[in-house]
């Protein structure tokens, strides 16, 4: 997945400077529980609480500033929830799970 | 319980028959709900989930317990959702391996086809969360074997058994098993010895079922070979066959995918027809099955007597790896090719002698052994050839 913009998320007709993409990673949704194979550090991660909620919705491979539209939508932007959230994109991005372009 | 209507299973089978249970947790939930089942007693939870363990479908345990067609206490349903886990992690280190060993051959400009767990994890079942596998096989062409071979060893895997003599993976082995984070078995074809010998092996290699893993895209044989070999594995091996293998053939019948007049070419084709038609009528019997299956499946045609003595050559653990390899003979195409076979069994290198017996000559004494209990009835010593 390469070259993809997303719409801003303050909704302006500006794209989204710096997209984030989502480096696939082989996982299983078990429920409450999500556990993918970090290829990079060769273990397995294991998600519960908001990480199931934005794996689920980073895991079809989109750009993740529409993730994290769709996340402030569900959460409530500012909410102590969406922020723990963000931490956990932030997370997977250190862990290169996710990546931008 | 009547299998044929596919109704929740009945716990009070549990005490009795665990893997019977088990087995009607493999294909879909019935459309009309019973009333619910009450949680069963620890004694039978216990025995449940060995088996489930031990059959390796704690996915279809889990599975029910999380869909409520299986009644669990608080603390059973943590149990299953432990061992689910577990297992999944176990599962995708399994497929971190197949995308290093994918990656590796593709630089060596070698095809691999992923055989049964992972293939039939994504393809063919509803979700890759309902299977369970423990080791990677994989297939690839005789003539690729030493490369494959080089990568893994290259990667810290050790290989199990040695090659009996130059050259025999490349024209005779099923698979070559290696020891490492995960097992790996190298696959040359989808069956061994006497039935083995009859698959084409050309014709694995005629066309592909591409699937996704993390985003990397791998194939599988294609859904009527893939169908076939999962009843080579069901019902080439002493039974019962393990509930896993037995999942593979039930979601075949039931997923409405595998074209089953094509599945009766191959099986033409290659010979086994015979095991096909008793692996799924096994799947059957075991499991459950939608109304519209063909009940003409149900009533395999009788095999010649040729195929039963092959077939039975598989099922026995009695018998003989001597006999195996004697039988297998009849199926190896051309003479030279059986000579070179027997040959290369009968005397093989000192390397593959020195990982089964003490010597040559303890060898052929051991064969002699094993062919003279085959003749006279009596129970031989096992062995691998």
């Amino acid at each position: 997945m390469s070259g993809a913009r997303d719409e801003p998320l303050d909704g302006s007709s500006e794209p989204a400077p710096t997209p984030e993409f989502v480096a696939a990673l082989p996982w299983r949704d078990l429920g409450d529980r999500i556990v993918l194979f970090d290829r990079h550090q060769g273990e397995e991660m294991i998600l519960g609480g908001s990480g199931v909620t934005v794996w689920r919705l980073v895991a079809p491979r989109r750009p993740v500033v529409a993730v994290i539209r769709e996340l402030a939508a569900l959460l409530g932007d500012g909410t102590p929830e969406f922020g723990e959230a963000m931490a956990f994109i932030d997370e997977l991005i250190d862990r290169g799970a996710l990546r931008r372009e | 319980m009547n299998s044929s209507t596919g109704e929740r299973c009945d716990v009070s089978d549990l005490p009795v028959n665990p893997r019977r249970v088990l087995a009607r947790l493999l294909v879909p939930a019935p459309a009309s709900d019973p009333d619910p089942l009450v949680p069963v007693a620890d004694e039978a939870w216990t025995a449940l989930r060995s088996a489930a363990i031990s059959e390796r479908v704690v996915p279809a345990l889990a599975g029910a317990v999380a869909d409520g067609r299986l009644a669990a206490t608080a603390e059973q349903a943590d149990d299953a959702a432990d061992l689910w886990l577990e297992r999944m992690r176990r599962c995708l280190r399994i497929e971190g391996r197949l995308l290093w060993l994918t990656d590796a051959l593709a630089q060596r400009g070698v095809e691999l086809r992923v055989l049964k767990g992972p293939a039939s994890a994504h393809l063919d079942h509803a979700r890759p969360e309902d299977r369970q596998f423990g080791d990677l096989d994989v297939l690839v062409r005789g003539e690729d074997l030493p490369a494959v071979f080089a990568e893994l060893e290259a990667d810290g895997f050790q290989r199990r058994f040695p090659e009996p003599r130059r050259g025999f993976d490349q024209r005779f082995t099923k698979s070559v098993s290696f020891a490492g984070e995960v097992e790996i078995d190298v696959h040359r074809t989808l069956a061994e010895g006497p039935v083995g010998h009859r698959i084409p092996v050309d014709d694995l290699w005629r066309r592909a079922a591409p699937f996704e893993v993390g985003g990397v895209e791998v194939n599988a044989l294609d859904h009527p070979e893939r169908f076939v070999h999962a009843c080579l594995h069901t019902h080439l091996g002493p039974p019962p066959a393990r509930l896993s293998s037995l999942s593979d053939v039930a979601r075949g019948l039931v997923g409405d995918v595998v074209d089953l007049d094509e599945v009766a070419r191959i099986a033409d084709r290659w010979r086994v027809g015979p095991v096909v038609e008793r692996a799924v009528a096994t799947a059957i019997v075991e499991c459950w099955w939608p109304a519209e299956i063909d009940a003409a499946w149900l009533r395999p045609t009788a095999p010649s007597l040729l195929d039963s003595v092959l077939i039975e050559s598989h099922r026995q653990a009695q018998v003989s790896s001597a006999t195996r390899a004697v039988l297998a003979t009849l199926t190896v195409p051309g003479l030279a090719s059986k000579c070179s076979y027997l040959t290369a069994l009968a005397f093989p290198e000192r390397s593959y002698v020195a990982t089964r017996h003490a010597g040559q000559r303890q060898r052929l004494r051991h064969a002699v052994r094993q062919l003279r209990s085959a003749t006279l009835g009596a129970r031989p010593h096992g062995g691998t050839p």
